[in-house]
């Protein structure tokens, strides 16, 4: 286990490695270079001619190291070096220098622009994938015990409208529905969107609801999770399905049944145990996006996370924030890969990590 | 007639399979008893509803199969009336059953001990500590060494052989008064095979258990039992002790399987064979079963055995019952059999059948 473990770290560095050299690449390469959006916001304000433009963009270039070749911007960006005494010099993104923003929030370090918005994508991915675990598994068992039930197409059923509805459109429903005409009519409705509220509101049953509290906030996290956790329930109920179908029909359940074990416990524990094990994957796979936040649904419900400054720095052409995330979701992707094998090597004896 | 003792009656059992391309007749019409502290070997080629029928008999054939039809009796009471509720008390307990494939029939993510002391867990509410201490007896009783460490193991590190050591354990734990064993050396290598034969009759003296013994190797049939039942198609087609099959077997298809098989000291060039395979199961029509592969009714040139199905009648001595138009006339039909027995047979008939020209 220690020298398989040693191994994965360097494969694991290597492929971080490789991934800045892309990310950096890709963005180096976008038609017009990386100011292109800055020239023509310039441009657009002062006029093609203006003198300035041309003195302002190669201030830009230098300050954002845009004159040096790639090999050394890359490297300036990647571990701060070399150093170079005409321009501000950094720590690399590798020490955990993530830069400063230049769009989004201009001047500011995107590492406090990450953490303004981190709470708000952590604690409404997490809710949504609890949920998604807790009602796709038993769906997921029903529908397999009982195969071609009633139960199970309507499951079916379900699922494919989770998978086919789309985030824009589920969730724009949502709000008409639940915040608009639910509040139109006098009902108890919920917030349109936002992680909390600016003033005080009043809800039906709840009286008045203060801006911050936990009720606020638990109020406005109902509707961009239930929209999130339909796309995951639909596919994590089948997957539960699929592996548990596979289980039920192993010799070992059969066996299970001859001891004289009650329906209940054949299902509960011997084939359950057997059928989750590759969900490990599933929920390992699931540890970026806890992190890296839904662009759809935070931008359906303008909700303060990562997924939105994802969106805004791309759309802002904020290329030190994009790298900076783009360069997290790598390294969270990398780790819990290795996460889900170690992971494995706990809930399936038979797998011995060499 | 004498009066026997069975431990298990199989009556008129028929569990079917329903499936997209029609009903597959896996079990059609078995009759079988099993006689108190008996082995009986039941004999067959893959798919000829042996292991159907005795997984019907534990009423442990899931969807699509189900029992359409016919009663098991066991220990006088009747299984496929009992609630659910009272099966699972029997299962394990009173009947309990092994398989061919010992290390896929363990459940590869708990230690083998657990799995074994599930079993006094169940049936005799002992807590996990007690449980476990009766599972190591009873993994030293089947002969594994050092018992309380490979109680710790997982089923992966076991060898077949051990395997199914561990799963006689757990069929064992609770006494049962019948063994269901289906092909359990199967997938064992000889010597092994013989090991875990020896083990079985030695647990049976001590216990005083029954046997079902399901195999498709007549070697092991001669060594392990005292009747004999050969399936064929989802039927019983002939049954008797186990002298009686080897010296004189009746049917043409017991008499293709003894002759298949290589005799220590006969030269012979080629063995025989059964000419054809196995019939598709699916609705299948009222005529016998073996007739397109047998070479004795081609011989005497019978045409009822494709326009009526045989039944398994006595031939000769009582306990010994033959499903073959050789031996059993049909009045219906007019049809006098070439082997006649004097017994008649009323079966169903095909709807094309007519009677033979006298």
């Amino acid at each position: 286990m220690g020298t398989y473990l040693v191994r994965r770290f360097l494969q694991l560095a290597v492929v971080i490695l490789l991934a800045t050299m892309v990310i950096y690449a890709l963005l180096n390469a976008v038609p017009g270079g990386p100011l292109s959006g800055v020239r023509q916001e310039l441009i657009n304000t002062r006029g093609a001619t203006g003198a300035n433009v041309a003195s302002d963009m190669a201030r830009l270039q230098r300050d954002f190291d845009l004159d040096l070749p790639v090999w050394q911007s890359y490297l300036r960006w990647l571990i701060g070096w070399p150093k170079l005494a005409d321009r501000p010099n950094r720590g690399g993104i590798l020490f955990g220098d993530l830069g400063d923003s230049w769009q989004v929030a201009r001047g500011q370090s995107v590492a406090s622009l990450i953490q303004s918005r981190l709470g708000n994508t952590l604690l409404l991915m997490t809710s949504a994938t609890l949920l998604s675990l807790l009602v796709a598994i038993p769906i997921g068992i029903n529908a397999a015990v009982r195969q071609y039930s009633a139960f199970d197409y309507l499951a079916t059923t379900g699922a494919f409208f989770g998978t086919a509805m789309p985030v824009f459109w589920f969730g724009m429903m949502m709000i008409m529905i639940f915040a608009y005409y639910f509040k139109q009519l006098g009902w108890f409705y919920l917030p349109t969107g936002n992680a909390v509220a600016l003033r005080p509101y009043d809800v039906p049953f709840l009286g008045t609801v203060l801006p911050e509290t936990i009720l606020d906030r638990g109020l406005h996290l109902v509707l961009p999770t239930i929209v999130l956790s339909l796309l995951y329930m639909a596919a994590w109920s089948r997957y539960t399905r699929t592996s548990m179908l596979e289980v039920l029909r192993q010799d070992y359940v059969r066996t299970a049944r001859a001891k004289g074990l009650v329906e209940r416990l054949v299902i509960s524990k011997h084939a359950l145990r057997n059928a989750l094990i590759p969900l490990v994957t599933i929920i390992a796979l699931q540890i970026p996006g806890l992190f890296g936040g839904a662009i759809l649904t935070e931008t359906v419900f303008n909700w303060p996370g990562m997924g939105r400054l994802y969106i805004s720095g791309l759309n802002a052409g904020d290329w030190p924030l994009v790298m900076s995330l783009l360069f997290i979701t790598a390294v969270l992707t990398v780790v819990s890969n290795l996460l889900a094998d170690v992971m494995y090597t706990f809930v399936d004896p038979r797998i011995r990590l060499s | 007639m004498e009066t026997v003792d069975n431990i298990l009656e199989i009556h008129n059992l028929k569990t079917y399979f329903f499936t997209e391309d029609g009903e597959v007749h896996a079990v059609d019409g078995v009759d079988l008893e099993v006689r108190r502290g008996e082995t009986l070997g039941v004999v067959g080629e893959s798919g000829c509803g042996k292991s159907v029928t005795f997984m019907s008999v534990l009423r442990l054939v899931g969807m699509p199969g189900r029992i359409v039809e016919g009663n098991v009796v066991f220990n006088g009471q009747s299984l496929l009336e009992l609630p659910e509720s009272e099966m699972v008390q029997i299962r394990g307990n009173k009947i309990a059953m092994i398989f061919q494939q010992p290390i896929s029939s363990l459940n590869p993510v708990f230690k083998v001990g657990d799995q074994v002391a599930e079993v006094f867990e169940t049936h005799q509410g002992l807590n996990h500590e007690q449980a476990v201490q009766r599972a190591v007896e009873m993994l030293a009783q089947v002969g594994i060494p050092d018992a309380k460490r490979r109680a710790e193991s997982y089923p992966h590190e076991m060898s077949g052989g051990m395997a199914q050591r561990v799963m006689i354990a757990m069929g064992l734990a609770m006494t049962p008064e019948l063994l269901i064993a289906d092909e359990p050396t199967t997938a064992l290598d000889v010597t092994i095979q013989a090991q875990i034969l020896d083990l079985m009759r030695a647990l049976k003296e001590r216990i005083g258990m029954s046997i079902v013994f399901i195999t498709h190797d007549l070697g092991v049939v001669a060594e392990m039992a005292d009747h004999v039942a050969v399936m064929y198609a989802g039927q019983i087609v002939e049954y008797t002790d186990v002298g009686t099959i080897f010296r004189e077997p009746k049917m043409p298809y017991t008499q293709g399987l003894l002759g298949s098989i290589p005799v220590l000291g006969v030269i012979k060039d080629e063995l025989d064979s059964i000419p054809g395979t196995v019939p598709n199961l699916v609705d299948p029509p009222n005529a016998c079963r073996f007739a397109p592969r047998c070479r004795a009714r081609v011989e005497h040139g019978l045409t009822i055995c494709e326009q009526a199905e045989p039944q398994l009648l006595p031939v000769g001595s009582t306990t010994h019952k033959v499903r073959c138009w050789l031996y059993h006339d049909c009045p219906s039909l007019n049809y006098v059999a070439p082997h006649s027995t004097g017994i008649a047979a009323e079966p169903r008939l095909e709807p094309s059948a007519t009677p033979a020209r006298a």
